[in-house]
């Protein structure tokens, strides 16, 4: 196992936010609604969804849902209804939002450096496994981006391309063959039971098939420091803020081998400066540092960040066990 | 394991013991004796072992399936070449032997024999390199085209005292002894053989030895790919660099995790070339970077000499070949040296 960071300069030219501040503005008014709407849980009975332990702590409150820390793998999550959960992924508004011409266009005007980054990631890292970056079938569940679809297809990296579960799939009961590699990129985080989902992965996949996907941490420094006032978190899009040690509890019992668990993250300190002043009474460090420190400072906070793991942002390798 | 591998080793000092270690980690490995001349190590042995002070003894009394040859240079050759005659496999430190001709001899007895035998070379097996290795191989950074390898040692208080720099027993200085394995890496590497085209090997400030304490070459492949290696025990601190220029990108790998933990931490940084700065400043492109905290070679290494052995698995990496042309680029340099000292 490894650890990573990444080193990178801003061009003196703006670069943009990943996200348009209007459009997040209208998903989360919409996602907010749906919560308003959706009926709370009294009592969280369900247990960790990462490791199964039944003790919880409440760490938590956004939009009156709670979110829950475990105990012994420190893994967060919210407590929601399954129902509910269900009702959300069929949200009409927002698949409308996320589907218009103007939210695709000007999300792939945002990340397509970023797109072609993690293209290069799958290249290097399914070479590194597979012994092959060519002519693989890939099964891709979420991916709600138009031209990220495009950039895989035309990538090299597939023979076969199919896409399940997203706003973007017309999905079928047809059986098909096994693949080589599943992505599941910013997708598992609102599975209600993420082992069932990662055992259905698994028949998915070929023997020694890899499983790539990212997921937002709960050990992530933006996410512990400011809990309820990180406005990048909310229910119903974010549920499952694992940590390490969750994940590979269940991703072994899911019957994958982590090959390489990362966080290349390189929001948080952003996220943390976004919202300083939440933190003066909460963490005096946090709130003295990020007021103080210049530039060159912060980029190399997120640097320790990335490379000590405690970025929120983790992008994670697996491997089908024999 | 299923098939335990009869075993003896021959030389235990630092080498011996760590590739008894990672024998016992294997787990496939039954190792029945050990020999050392020297008396305080034989009564420093692991319990439960035979121990000799005669390799030969050892060899013909304990008929092994394998011999593990730890000896210092000067002795490999014709451990080597007595164990692959009795029908032992062997796997042996590098180099082999002090000279090209050692090398030559114990590829006659190897290719007569045809028996199973492996060099440890297994600075292939550190993580930094299987990453570089895949990543040149995977196409992302097109092809490499130039590498520079710096190989640097602190020296210590008794230095001049080892035996790797007395010529009799070593045949070389730093070169041979540490700058082989930077070569090796470089032949891995660019994927192809390196030609010598400068070297100079000189004792800049350890005058005393008969071995050099510097040498600097440059190299290049039959496709005009470009090697620079400084291998030195000027460095005053351990220190390993080694860059990879390609034709779309570049990989630095630094640091190299070793026993002594003294070589830094070992990591690869690499980046895709961007001219038009779009993930980064110009001139200061995104670059990404994995640092390693474990390191599994020696385990490697003696997996991939058990796989040979049991499974019929190919020995990749550590080959006769690589053995012999690595130590043919060793040779080239010092001859440089030869002429130059010829010259007034």
């Amino acid at each position: 196992m490894f650890t990573s960071f990444d080193y990178y300069e801003q061009a003196e030219k703006l670069v943009p936010p990943l996200k348009n501040p209007s459009l997040f503005e209208q998903e989360q008014k919409i996602i907010k609604n749906f919560v308003d709407s959706a009926h709370t849980i009294e009592d969280w009975n369900t247990g960790c969804p990462f490791c199964g332990e039944q003790e919880y702590k409440l760490f938590f409150t956004k939009w009156r849902v709670p979110y829950y820390k475990c105990p012994r793998c420190f893994s967060i999550y919210a407590g929601i209804d399954s129902g509910e959960l269900k009702r959300y992924k069929k949200n009409e508004a927002l698949a409308a939002l996320r589907l218009d011409r103007e939210y695709q266009s000007d999300t792939s005007n945002r990340r397509t450096v970023l797109w072609n980054d993690l293209l290069d990631w799958y290249r290097f890292r399914c070479f590194r496994y597979l012994g092959k970056n060519k002519n693989l079938r890939i099964l891709d569940f979420g991916t709600r981006y138009r031209e990220l679809i495009r950039l895989i297809e035309n990538s090299g990296l597939a023979h076969s391309y199919e896409l399940r579960n997203s706003i973007l799939s017309i999905d079928t009961d047809e059986k098909t063959e096994a693949a080589d590699v599943v992505l599941c990129m910013d997708y598992i985080q609102q599975e209600f039971v993420p082992l069932q989902f990662l055992q259905e992965v698994h028949k998915s996949l070929k023997e020694g098939g890899l499983l790539f996907f990212s997921i937002r941490m709960g050990s992530g420094i933006d996410v512990l420091a400011l809990k309820e006032n990180n406005k990048s978190i909310f229910p119903y899009e974010f549920n499952l803020l694992p940590t390490p040690k969750g994940l590979r509890i269940l991703l072994e019992q899911a019957g994958f081998e982590v090959l390489e668990l990362t966080t290349p993250g390189t929001l948080d300190v952003s996220y943390l400066h976004e919202q300083v002043n939440s933190l003066e009474n909460e963490n005096a460090f946090l709130y003295y540092f990020l007021k103080t420190a210049g530039a060159a400072e912060l980029a190399e906070f997120q640097r320790f960040l990335q490379k000590s793991g405690l970025s929120s942002y983790a992008q994670l390798v697996a491997r089908k066990e024999k | 394991m299923e098939t335990k591998l009869s075993s003896v080793i021959i030389g235990f000092g630092i080498m011996g013991r760590i590739r008894y270690h990672a024998m016992q980690r294997h787990g496939g490995y039954e190792i029945r004796a050990i020999c050392d001349i020297r008396s305080e190590v034989r009564e420093q042995m692991p319990d439960g072992l035979l121990v000799y002070s005669d390799w030969r003894a050892c060899i013909d009394e304990q008929e092994p399936k394998v011999v593990i040859v730890c000896a210092v240079n000067k002795m490999i050759p014709e451990i080597v070449c007595y164990a692959l005659k009795r029908g032992c496999a062997v796997f042996s430190e590098k180099p082999p032997g002090r000279t090209l001709e050692d090398a030559l001899k114990i590829q006659k007895v190897y290719n007569e024999c045809g028996i199973t035998l492996k060099f440890g070379f297994n600075h292939r097996y550190h993580n930094s390199v299987i990453e570089a290795k895949a990543l040149l191989d995977s196409g992302l950074l097109g092809e490499a085209v130039c590498v520079r390898g710096v190989y640097g040692k602190a020296g210590n208080e008794h230095f001049a005292e080892e035996w790797r720099n007395n010529k009799e027993i070593s045949g070389g200085g730093i070169l041979l002894d540490q700058g082989i394995h930077m070569l090796d890496l470089m032949r891995y590497l660019l994927g192809s053989e390196l030609y010598v085209r400068s070297g100079i090997v000189s004792n800049l400030v350890w005058k005393e030895l008969e071995t050099e304490d510097s040498a600097i070459a440059l190299l290049e492949t039959e496709r005009h790919q470009i090697a620079s290696i400084h291998s030195s025990v000027l460095q005053w601190r351990h220190k390993f660099d080694m860059d990879i220029l390609c034709t779309n990108g570049y990989i630095a790998l630094n640091g190299l995790l070793t026993n002594s933990k003294s070589y830094g931490e070992e990591s690869i940084t690499y980046y895709k070339k961007d001219l038009l700065a779009e993930s980064g400043k110009l001139g200061r492109p995104k670059e990404h970077t994995m640092c390693f905290n474990e390191d599994f070679s020696w385990d490697k290494e003696m997996a991939e000499f058990y796989e040979a052995l049991v499974n019929q698995k190919p020995i990749v990496h550590g080959t006769m070949n690589d053995a012999v042309k690595t130590m043919q680029i060793v040779t080239d340099i010092y001859t440089q040296r030869a002429s130059r000292d010829a010259c007034p």
